[in-house]
């Protein structure tokens, strides 16, 4: 069973209104594997805030509206 | 599995093999047959030595294997998520090879046969490094 972050994600939802890009695409624009891009999707690896913000930058949204950090 | 995630199991695979064998075999039958000191230290000398070059001859046709089979993949490039695996692996390896090495100092101090240090120094390498591949194996299946 994979360890789940705190940090939850739209990255999938994100990804399929951009035109479907794939987890390739996104991999290539932000400078990182594709497993990479898997297991954040998957909540199983945290990104360092630079990826996080490479990753909103590559979707055009803010940073809040790809990743999400639950109260309490 | 990316290629570092390839490349790490089928190091640990090797390792725990050809090292098995040494150890397990090679190694444990000089100590239990009451070989002289010196003839020991030669005899597992020359078997260390083919031991390592076999080791490196494994890796190096398993790489070009993984390699062969997903040539788009087969590049060095670590990401950070590959670089914190491998800082975790050698976080976790450095504990087992001090441990190895504390091990080889007091066999040292005890006056003890040569080939028994130079073999708990290979025992901590190996050990150390099979530590660093399951971690690294954890990491990239459970997350980090």
């Amino acid at each position: 069973m994979a360890k789940a972050t705190k940090i939850t994600n739209d990255i999938r939802r994100l990804r399929f209104d951009a035109n479907e890009m794939t987890q390739a695409d996104l991999a290539k624009a932000v400078g990182v594997t594709r497993q990479t891009i898997i297991a954040i999707e998957q909540g199983r690896y945290s990104p360092s805030l630079e990826v996080a913000f490479l990753i909103a930058r590559a979707f055009g949204t803010p940073l809040d509206a790809v990743f999400q950090y639950p109260d309490g | 599995m990316n290629f570092h995630e390839k490349s790490n199991m089928a190091m640990l695979a090797i390792m725990i093999v050809v090292y098995g064998i040494y150890f397990g075999q090679a190694l444990l039958s000089i100590v239990s047959a009451g070989v002289p000191p010196a003839e020991a230290l030669a005899a597992t000398n020359a078997l260390m030595v083919v031991t390592v070059g076999a080791v490196t001859v494994l890796a190096i046709i398993a790489h070009i294997i993984i390699a062969v089979l997903a040539p788009s993949e087969a590049d060095d490039a670590r990401d950070e998520r590959d670089k914190l695996m491998e800082m975790r692996g050698d976080q976790r390896g450095g504990v087992v090879m001090t441990i190895f090495a504390l091990g080889a100092l007091l066999i040292a101090m005890l006056d003890m046969p040569a080939y028994l240090i130079a073999n708990t120094v290979l025992a901590g390498l190996v050990a150390s490094e099979i530590v660093k591949g399951v971690s690294k194996m954890i990491g990239y299946r459970r997350g980090v």
